[in-house]
């Protein structure tokens, strides 16, 4: 884990290096695809707009975006895409919206998957967070809506949370336009291996269970060696995914990096 | 999950003579179980169709071995038996479908059942079976006979049996006749929930609910007597029991919160060890929205029945 | 081992632990996952007195949703919206009529007589594409400028999640989802965006509920139709003091209608094609949020107000076109529009409408905005009024085009007509974009006919019941 917040000079919005360029619609052939999850309503949406510069529709309430978004942008001369997820609070579901999330951070393999989720409400939040973390292990935490969770007096331990969640943490208020930069430049660290993500696993399963869920991992990886997230797989077979089991029998998974 | 794969279900329907034969078998199969005899009179009293049709599938069935007469009663043969004993179970993974997977009213599964255990292929009964993960139990706490014709004997007693002070738990709840089963359900009496009998106070209670029952019923439910020693959770309530200012800890929910409706209330935080107040109730009294994990969700009333909670004191916190 | 083989093998070996561990296993992880969270946020968030903060929210909460003031005040934020739209687009509306139709309208005629261009080429693009096109802008867009962000800024407070907590007892009733609240609120603006955001709905039936009955939200396209014939029929029946509030003392009777049969027909369906009950129900409420007004307007009004005009203006610079070619080629003595007129005034007038406004609605069926704008130049084309215009489908002369009030009664229509054409608004078909948007969602012929169809005879029949009691008067 050596995540660190660059220095002040790096991310401060004067440094021509790293101006943000906004791509609008244009996303062909990027560089690099990020995906934007989180709990509906922390404002993964209004976070893509500052990005892209598109007009993406907000509102404060869950469920406001429906299906998915593309949008693209360039920061120090690489091109990005990046996809606009409907808010979830799971990953273990079966509603549509849920599909479209877990099926494109699982099967579109992002470059970097940016989490976002209310300062305000972090435990609830993590509750996802954690699943994202089994999924992948190339994500940024954004912690949004900072101003709101100040309002609250709610002030979050940023350097534990990151230590603990093993990825590095940018807190946000994506309508303000605070920490854009940052978040920007942490993304572009993540995505190019200059950042190198231990993310946390989930831990105090119930041992019976625990034990039932590593035999079943070390099939899957013995199947496919090098597969980062054998353990979630693990997990979704044992609760009867069909999506999961179907992609298994198709050999989905072979070509994983 | 799609609302093409929902009206499928729906629209799938076969008419035709073979049901007269399955539903025959059935009815000596249940007799058997308790010991009864039958013959073409008890048959004709007990199924819907007319003479003609009934002595028909008999004679058909006696020829092609399913069953033999003997003595003025009918018997069923090996054949007859696994026949029957795969109707029941699509009868009862049907059931199962339904109760994990469609939002159709607990009574209104056994009706679709009736009709859907004659349509089924035993691929699809297999399939089925497979996407519920080879379920042991149906709905109603019956036991579903495995794919190879095995049938487990349903264990425990019949709640009219007991006549001493105990806690039970609820196995089953026998889903014919309807009007009974009605009125047990009207009772909100859930499977899998655990329920003081105390013959000197109000007999029967079950997570803060006291509950009357009438003699019939008491026959159609099947408990597991828990003993002494085993340790058994008090001041169990149901969230509904909760009032405004109040505050409460999620211990778990009832079994009989299934499918998408048990995920999304996990997911939202519904699970054991989560704190719960009342935050504020809607203008018509129904729903209520909760206090859980720093947020307001509402639920409506049936959903608080089946989510267990025990108070905690006010100042312990 | 093969892979094909090792693949069987894996997945038999899940299943079978999957039936060793039971369903037990979804609740277990679930719960660990909880507490790892929990864990993870006690040693990172610190909270300082934070309950008096969230005292506020809690306030502003049992007010909206208390037993005495939640109706009121979702129906007073209903009114308070509508008026200020209809006091708000009047002059605006007023002014750009005078602009482009009295105005702009006059002097191309005039600028075209001058260079000579032949009278069918004048006719087609200016009394034809311009006179629909100029309709449509002073119509349409200054009620939409003002109600596209008065909603935005409903939507960004977080109010519309308790309309739903408010209104799920009645949902509950009809059999349907209180989260239906919210795509009925979101087809007021649009109802192809209504049908989408059905998808915030877990269970298929209830969905299918409220994608069918999605329709009776009054949209963005719609209201302008109601307003106008609100402000110049209904308005105009009392003093001038009390025209606003009566007028939309109309309008709020017809969106409260469309609420109505919401209701009715979610029961409906729900009784009947759609038997079953709610399976699941889980209502987040959000935290009540500052709007940032500005922004809000710039971006509604760039963003939806534009783009929906827009759309309206390529579908109403053909509908123009057409509509000047049916007026001005004749079969035998009279045109194709009079013929048509004349095959549909028996029935048009037996439900309270007129040949004119039916055949308004079969040329408006790719945009049933522009119905309004439609009418009117059909009106203008084939009115029988005396005096003549120079071309064979304008023959028309009043003192001003912009006086809708003064076209239209012209064109035959009395109050009967305003009232059916505001009913028949409301209930008739969906548009085509949002029977499209169905036919996505649903990917069902036979719903999609069912949400398309349904409606029209509805409509029909209402209009029909309402002319016959309106004759007995
Ligand atoms: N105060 C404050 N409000 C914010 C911030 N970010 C977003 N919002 C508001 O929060 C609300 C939700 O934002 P969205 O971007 O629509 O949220 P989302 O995550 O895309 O929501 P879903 O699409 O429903 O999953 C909107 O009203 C935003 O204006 C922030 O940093 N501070
Ligand atoms: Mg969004």
């Amino acid at each position: 884990m050596q995540n660190n917040t660059p220095s002040a000079c790096e991310s401060c919005a004067h440094n021509p290096n790293t101006s943000l360029k906004r791509l609008g619609v244009e996303v062909e052939n990027t560089d690099y695809v990020i995906a934007l999850a989180g709990n509906p309503n922390t404002g993964k949406s209004t976070v893509f707009n500052n990005l892209t510069g598109l007009k993406q529709h907000t509102g404060n309430w869950p469920g406001k975006t429906v299906g998915r978004a593309e949008g693209g942008f360039m920061f120090n001369d690489n091109s990005y895409k990046i996809i606009d997820l409907p808010g979830t609070y799971s990953l273990m579901s079966t509603s549509e919206d849920e599909e479209i999330a877990r099926n494109f951070i699982l099967f579109g393999k992002p470059d970097v998957t940016i989490i976002v989720v209310d300062a305000g409400r972090l435990e609830r939040n993590l509750n996802l967070v954690l699943q994202i973390l089994e999924i992948t292990d190339k994500a940024v935490l954004c912690l949004n809506l900072i101003d709101e969770a100040k309002r609250h007096d709610i002030t979050v331990d940023e350097r534990t949370l990151s230590k603990d969640l093993g990825i590095p943490v940018v807190a946000t208020s994506a309508i303000r336009n605070v920490g854009i930069q940052e978040l920007l430049k942490t993304v572009d660290d993540v995505a190019k291996g200059k950042i190198k993500c231990t993310p946390h696993r989930i831990k105090n399963v119930p041992k019976e269970i625990d034990k039932k869920v590593s035999k079943i991992q070390a099939s899957i990886e013995s199947l496919y060696p090098g597969l980062p997230n054998a353990r979630w797989i693990a997990f979704r077979l044992l609760d009867g995914d069909e999506d999961i089991i179907k992609a298994i029998e198709e050999g989905e998974f072979i070509n994983d990096k | 999950m799609g609302i093409k794969n929902w009206l499928n279900t729906l629209l799938l329907k076969r008419v035709d003579q073979s049901i007269i034969e399955e539903d025959v078998l059935k009815y000596l199969y249940k007799n058997e179980e308790k010991n009864k005899t039958s013959n073409f009179q008890s048959i004709n009293n007990e199924l819907v169709f007319s003479e003609e049709q009934i002595d028909k599938s008999i004679q058909q069935l006696i020829k092609n071995q399913s069953i033999v007469n003997s003595n003025q009663s009918l018997l069923l043969e090996e054949k007859g038996r696994t026949t029957a004993i795969k109707l029941i179970r699509r009868h009862r993974i049907y059931e199962k479908y339904l109760s994990e997977k469609t939002g159709f009213s607990k009574s209104s599964w056994h009706h679709k059942a009736e009709e859907m255990e004659h349509a089924l292929t035993d691929e699809e009964v297999n399939l089925m079976s497979k996407e519920l993960g080879n379920p042991q139990f149906d709905p109603h706490g019956d036991p579903i006979p495995t794919k190879d014709g095995q049938l487990p004997k349903l264990k425990g007693i019949t709640l009219s049996k007991i006549e001493h002070n105990c806690t039970v738990k609820v196995l089953h709840i026998e889903d014919e006749p309807k009007r009974v089963y009605k009125s047990i359900i009207k009772q909100g009496l859930h499977i899998g929930s655990i329920m003081t009998i105390n013959f000197t106070s109000s007999v029967y209670a079950t997570e803060g609910h006291a509950l009357n029952f009438n003699k019939k019923d008491l026959e159609n439910i099947t408990v597991q007597v828990l003993k002494e020693e085993e340790e058994i959770p008090k001041g169990i309530v149901r969230l509904s029991l909760l009032k405004k200012g109040e505050k409460a800890v999620i211990t778990g929910l009832s079994s009989e919160c299934r499918g998408i409706n048990r995920r999304r209330l996990l997911d939202l935080g519904f699970v054991k060890g989560s704190k719960i107040s009342i935050n504020m109730v809607s203008p018509l009294s129904d729903p209520t929205a909760y206090l859980i994990r720093e947020t307001l969700i509402a639920l409506r009333k049936e959903q608080t029945d089946m989510i267990l909670i025990k108070k905690i004191n006010n100042d312990a916190e | 081992m093969d892979k094909d083989s090792a693949i069987k093998s894996l997945l038999e070996e899940a299943a079978e632990t999957r039936w060793e561990i039971g369903q037990e296993f979804h609740d277990k992880l679930s719960e660990s996952i909880y507490q790892n969270a929990a864990h993870i946020a006690d040693r990172t968030v610190i909270k300082e007195g934070q309950k008096e903060n969230f005292n506020i929210d809690r306030t502003i909460d049992s007010i909206v949703t208390s037993p005495i003031w939640g109706f009121p005040i979702m129906f007073c934020v209903l009114a308070v919206v509508l008026w200020l739209t209809i006091i708000g687009s009047n002059y605006p509306s007023q002014f750009l009529a005078f602009l482009l139709l009295d105005n702009a309208y006059e002097w191309l005629r005039a600028f075209a007589i001058d260079l000579g261009t032949p009278w069918w080429l004048n006719g087609f693009l200016i009394d034809g594409v311009f006179l629909s096109l100029a309709w449509v802008i002073s119509v349409m867009l200054p009620p939409m400028a003002i109600f596209f962000p008065l909603f935005t800024i409903l939507e960004d407070l977080g109010y519309l999640p308790r309309i739903a907590f408010n209104l799920d007892a009645l949902f509950r009733k009809s059999g349907a989802h209180g989260k239906q609240a919210l795509t009925m609120s979101m087809g007021f603006g649009c109802n192809a965006a209504g049908v989408i955001a059905t998808r915030i709905i877990d269970s298929p039936r209830e969905r299918l509920i409220a994608i069918i009955t999605n329709n009776f939200s009054l949209c963005n396209g719609r209201w302008p139709t109601q307003i106008l014939l609100g402000t110049i029929f209904i308005g105009q029946m009392v003093p001038d003091s009390y025209q606003s509030l009566v007028s939309t003392a109309s309008v709020i009777g017809v969106a409260l209608l469309g609420i109505g049969l919401t209701f009715a027909s979610s029961w409906a369906l729900s009784k009947t094609f759609l038997k079953g009950e709610v399976s699941s129900f889980t209502l987040e409420l959000p935290p009540y949020r500052k709007p940032r007004i500005l922004q809000t307007i710039y971006t509604s009004l760039i963003d939806r107000t534009l783009i929906v005009l827009w759309r309206a203006c390529v579908f109403a610079a053909p509908a123009g076109a057409v509509i000047w070619l049916v007026c001005n080629i004749t079969i035998g003595d009279t045109s194709i529009a009079n013929h048509l007129i004349y095959l549909m005034d028996n029935f048009g007038l037996l439900i309270g409408l007129n040949g004119v406004i039916l055949l308004a609605y079969v040329l408006a069926i790719p945009a049933n905005e522009i119905v309004i704008p439609t009418i009117l130049m059909l009106t203008v084309m084939t009115a029988p009024i005396t005096g003549y215009g120079s071309g064979d489908g304008v023959m028309f002369e009043l003192d001003s085009l912009g006086n809708t009030h003064e076209v239209l009664v012209a064109g035959g229509w009395t109050l009967l007509t305003a009232i059916n054409v505001m009913l028949f608004s409301l209930i008739h078909n969906p548009c085509s974009t949002t029977i499209y948007t169905i036919y996505k969602e649903t990917n069902s012929v036979r719903w999609t006919t069912l949400a398309s169809i349904g409606p029209v005879i509805l409509g029909f029949i209402v209009c029909f019941v309402v002319a016959q009691v309106y004759y007995m008067l």
